[in-house]
């Protein structure tokens, strides 16, 4: 029985990025003349312009902030659009430079990669060298984040998104480089680190190619029982080429036993079923046999209650040795394929990472995820012609991906709401994910739904980016081991979320903003004590910009109906009356959706 | 048009009283229900449902037993509840073996087990029956609920809630609870309750959210807003049972606690489907004796779960599908402590529901895949290989649903179905 039995809630100060400052004042200077520092590459259409339903390009400035800053547009962003609608690009530009664009490109790719699970069988335990991190899980996490913050690093520096599989270095905190061992690298001139990261190359010998030399993606991906890494070639091949073999059958056979590695191997060769996946998958295979299993309860087996390792030199002590360059040439024994790229010769994960950079199906693969990411569609359900525009985006870029994202989000496709025919399934309204919900009420009101249970190994937990004592997957999520896609539809219980969400971050701007003195408040600016109808709707229209980036007419209906929810308690008690119409509007559907 | 309020928790209400229904007083017009219970990781179907020999597999210790309606278990002295389950429920259940999955790949085979399809994105069996129980019943808060935290509702999501590995979601139905344990143990952080609104309150919020989602539904492309709209009253229906703020949380929930929740779930006229899982690895690359305190936890749950349903009266509308996403191979691997690997033919258990009690399909002694006739299910040289399509489209046509919608090729397998 784990120590908690509730949802409870740390506010936490703000987030240190922008997109925490308080809200600045509506009359800030507007933007001058803004000017866009960025080729702006144009996109194949998805239909006609005609033809699709656009959002205005205030909210479509909103849905832009929302993706790529998880906040509302500044007040003075939104002044520029406003004025004119071709400021929306220089803004773009803008979002692309803040720390929180680093953030969404980690998320993307944790959909396609899976690594943020909690299962004990997918995460290093906390002994040896690593129980002083024992009840510092949030140190712990760094492990699994490490292919994602090389990804963060390569696409928010500009560089070629091929050095996430070519790179010569990775990144990694002193949790990480205690448990699989790295030499630390100088950092790059001008390049920025994330706080407590530092560029490393790994200690194991394995050749370095991006993530592909990554233990922490390999103990996600293990290779099991007589498997001989093919399920980790299929996680190259979709993640990269979108690529995967799991869509085709495997041959009908009654005379094959597969825990007989010679038979298998010998079929493999000769069964003509066989052949056509394998002649490709396994030589794809062979680059990583390098590769020890890594095995977690392995490793708090060989620990004893002194944190002593019974088996130093195996993979079960730390630093674990996660590759054994004496086993790379295994393949010869096991599925007898030498490394091999689809044909083309190969020697080791440096030329294989090489070999997938220059492939046109990665730079086709990458556009297409960035693409669906955003559009929420999947990646195969693109048009053909949108596909190959996109593509051309990225190549035209050199494989920058801000620049790829750049012509997504100001592209038609990403502006529609409504379409013709079967074009309405791949536009319309999009549904706020729970790691852009999360942000976005930080942004709003400052507040962080997090749960701190009285066992200190489970540390700070995030319960919008967590499944065991979390929301996510019942938010719609991806939880990584059974909850794989995430959903766009909104169930009861992923509206439980948003209400309980909604209820506990009003509660908690409100008693924050009423005990501040007058110019320090931050969202309710408002006295507890005003009751007069110019003042409280005021108020009212302030909430509506600042929540739902919605302009209204103080003495409109949306003022009216605001009021009515107000009005039964706002003498009796001002904080709940607020509360009560701030946890409605952020329940409001353009919370839920942009 | 979303239901209103009103209507839900008016259904609600009459589910409530359902709870102390007598079992005499279901009739003919009763509703169905549908239970998955899932062995995610593959199970060695040779432990139980497919029994084999040596030397074309590797066996564990045990002996065949059969048991009315010619079905013939494995049984052995580490899995007693193997024979308990079929002792006592032999007369309504059936074993299909031989059933060809495709793939030895975790998720696609758990996707085309559970869906009857390839797409990772399609409706699994339970969401689409519960899709069409909404259909019928348009005041069901949850047709499909989650317990097991595996079930697939693709498209159909707005039928499904999911209650979390821990029944968090209890902590979102009822705040103050959760904050009263939280302050009564003197555990956790930040356990001041910032805001739990009454019943007036969530009902004004209620009412302020849904016109705001009308006005937004009038545009294009907002299909999803107006799902928004019809979760809303669904989540107050769910708020207002017993059964779900009752459970305990914080504690991952076994496969006796799932099925107890489920029953209730269906007795209160909330549910139609509920997706458990078994809380077991059965992924056994390593050490096969794994597979036989599995069988054993398994069963005995089976066990219960059956009793349990009994008792409630809805044994006769529920049908049990007991799956795993492929088995094991037939020989032991070369680990140090062997295991088996994945194996792309399995087999299921149905129980309940009136299914036609019996042993379909068919594996030769290496637990190869045989053909088979897809009306009876008997083994046919000339006829089918019974592949995942082919059972989750009978599975779907059994519980009423045409199977054409989402599984649009596929031949219904009739056998255990008829």
């Amino acid at each position: 029985m784990i120590g908690v039995f509730g949802c409870a809630r740390e506010p936490a100060p703000h987030r240190p990025s922008a997109d925490a400052e308080p809200t600045p004042p509506v009359e800030s200077p507007a933007i001058e003349r803004p000017t866009a520092t960025r080729p702006l590459a144009r996109l194949a259409p998805i239909a006609p312009a005609k033809a699709l339903v656009l959002l205005s390009p205030e909210d479509h400035l909103v849905r832009i902030a929302l993706v790529l800053r998880g906040a509302r547009p500044r007040p003075e962003e939104l002044e520029a659009v406003r004025r004119d609608p071709a400021a929306i690009e220089a803004i773009v530009d803008r979002y692309l430079d803040e720390p929180t664009f680093g953030e969404v490109v980690r998320d993307l790719w944790n959909e396609v990669l899976l690594l943020r699970v909690e299962a004990p069988r997918y995460n290093l335990p906390a002994v040896g060298p690593l129980a002083e991190y024992a009840e510092s899980p949030e140190a712990l996490r760094t492990i699994a984040e490490e292919p994602l913050r090389l990804i963060e690093y390569v696409a928010v520096h500009d560089r070629p998104f091929s050095e996430v599989v070519t790179a010569d270095y990775s990144l990694a905190t002193e949790v990480g480089i205690a448990a699989w061992g790295a030499t630390t690298l100088p950092a790059e001139a001008g390049a920025r680190l994330p706080e407590g990261w530092q560029r490393v190359r790994w200690d194991s010998e394995q050749p370095m190619a991006g993530i592909l030399s990554s233990g922490a993606l390999w103990l996600r991906h293990p290779s099991n029982g007589a498997n001989n890494h093919r399920g980790q070639a299929e996680v190259i091949a979709e993640s990269f080429l979108c690529s995967g073999f799991l869509d085709r059958d495997v041959p009908l056979f009654n005379n094959i036993d597969l825990s007989d590695e010679e038979v298998v191997k010998s079929a493999l060769t000769r069964e003509p079923g066989c052949v056509s996946c394998h002649q490709t998958l396994d030589p794809l295979a062979s680059h990583l046999f390098g590769f020890v299993r890594v095995a977690p309860g392995a490793i708090r087996k060989a620990h004893d209650r002194d944190g002593e390792c019974s088996k130093p030199g195996r993979p079960v002590c730390y630093p674990l040795a996660e590759y054994d360059p004496k086993r790379a040439g295994s393949y010869r024994k096991k599925t007898g394929r030498a490394p091999n790229f689809f044909g083309l010769p190969s020697r080791d994960l440096t030329t294989l990472g090489a070999q997938i950079a220059d492939d046109p199906r990665f730079s086709m693969c990458v556009a297409r995820r960035f693409y669906g990411y955003f559009m929420q569609v999947e990646p195969e359900a693109i048009p053909d012609a949108t596909a190959a525009s996109l593509q051309d985006a990225l190549l035209g870029a050199d494989l920058r991906v801000k620049d790829l994202v750049k012509a997504i989000v100001l592209a038609d496709d990403f502006r529609a709401i409504g379409g013709p025919g079967p074009i309405e399934a791949l536009v319309g309204r999009k549904t706020t994910r729970p790691e852009q919900l999360s942000r976005l009420v930080a942004d709003i009101t400052g507040f962080t739904w997090t749960l701190t249970p009285a066992n200190k190994k489970f540390g700070v937990i995030d319960l919008l980016a967590t499944d065991r004592l979390g929301y996510r997957a019942i938010a719609g999520g991806v939880e990584g081991t059974q909850v794989n896609e995430p959903s766009y539809a909104y169930s009861p219980t992923r509206s439980l979320v948003l209400q309980a969400l909604a209820a506990e971050a009003a509660a908690f701007a409100v008693k924050r903003d009423l005990a501040a003195p007058a110019g320090r408040r931050e969202l309710l600016t408002i006295d507890g004590a005003a009751r007069g109808d110019d003042e409280v709707r005021a108020q009212i229209v302030a909430l509506y910009q600042r929540v739902l980036a919605e302009s209204i007419d103080p003495r409109g209906a949306e003022a009216d109906a605001a009021l009515a929810l107000l009005r039964p308690a706002l003498d009796r008690d001002p904080g709940r009356a607020w509360t009560l119409l701030l946890a409605a509007l952020l329940q409001d559907p353009r919370i839920a959706f942009h | 048009m979303p239901l209103d309020r009103r209507r839900f928790l008016q259904s609600a209400a009459a589910g409530l009283a359902g709870l102390a229904w007598p079992r005499e007083a279901l009739a003919a017009g009763d509703p169905r229900h549908f239970i998955v219970v899932f062995a995610q990781g593959g199970w060695d179907v040779t432990f139980a449902l497919d029994p084999k020999s040596k030397p074309a597999c590797d066996v564990p210790e045990g002996k065949r037993a059969r048991y009315p309606g010619g079905l013939e278990i494995f049984t052995g002295p580490g899995r007693p509840s193997v024979a308990r389950f079929f002792e006592a429920n032999a007369r309504r259940a059936a074993v299909v073996n031989g059933l060809w999955v495709g793939s030895v790949a975790h998720a696609p085979s758990r996707a085309r087990v559970l869906t009857g399809t390839r797409s990772l994105r399609a409706p699994d069996v339970g969401a689409i029956f519960a899709a069409a129980a909404a259909e019928r019943e348009p005041t069901l808060a949850m047709p499909y609920v989650d317990l097991g935290g595996g079930a697939r509702s693709g498209p159909l999501a707005r039928h499904m809630g999911r209650v979390g590995a821990t029944n968090q979601l209890v902590a979102l139905l009822d705040r103050a609870k959760a904050q009263r344990k939280g302050k009564g143990k003197g555990k956790g952080k930040g356990g001041d309750l910032g805001f739990d609104p009454d019943a007036a309150e969530r009902q004004a919020i209620e009412a302020f959210v849904e016109r705001r989602a009308a006005l937004l539904a009038r545009e294009p492309g907002s299909a999803t807003v107006d799902e928004y709209r019809g979760s809303l009253a669904r989540a107050e229906a769910l708020r207002q049972s017993p059964d779900l703020r009752g459970l305990e949380i914080g504690r991952t929930t076994s496969l006796a606690q799932q099925s107890a929740l489920a029953i209730a779930l269906f007795q209160a006229g909330i549910a139609r489907a509920a997706y458990l899982d078994t809380r077991l690895d059965w992924d056994t690359h390593d050490d096969i004796a794994d597979q036989d305190a599995s069988h054993e936890q398994l069963f005995a749950g089976l066990v219960a779960l059956m009793a349990a349903l009994d008792a409630a009266g809805l044994a006769e509308r529920t049908t049990v599908a007991v799956l795993s996403e492929f088995s094991r191979t037939p020989k032991l691997n070369s680990q140090p402590q062997p295991g088996k690997d994945h194996w792309p033919v399995t087999s299921a258990l149905i129980v309940g529901g009136g299914v036609r009690a019996g042993r379909y399909g068919a594996t030769d002694d290496a637990l190869g895949a045989l053909r088979i006739r897809l009306d009876d299910g008997r083994a046919d040289d000339r006829g089918h290989l019974l592949q995942y399509d082919n059972f989750a489209a009978g599975l779907l046509e059994h519980l009423g649903v045409s199977s054409r919608r989402w599984i649009t090729t596929a031949e219904p397998f009739h056998g255990p179905f008829a």
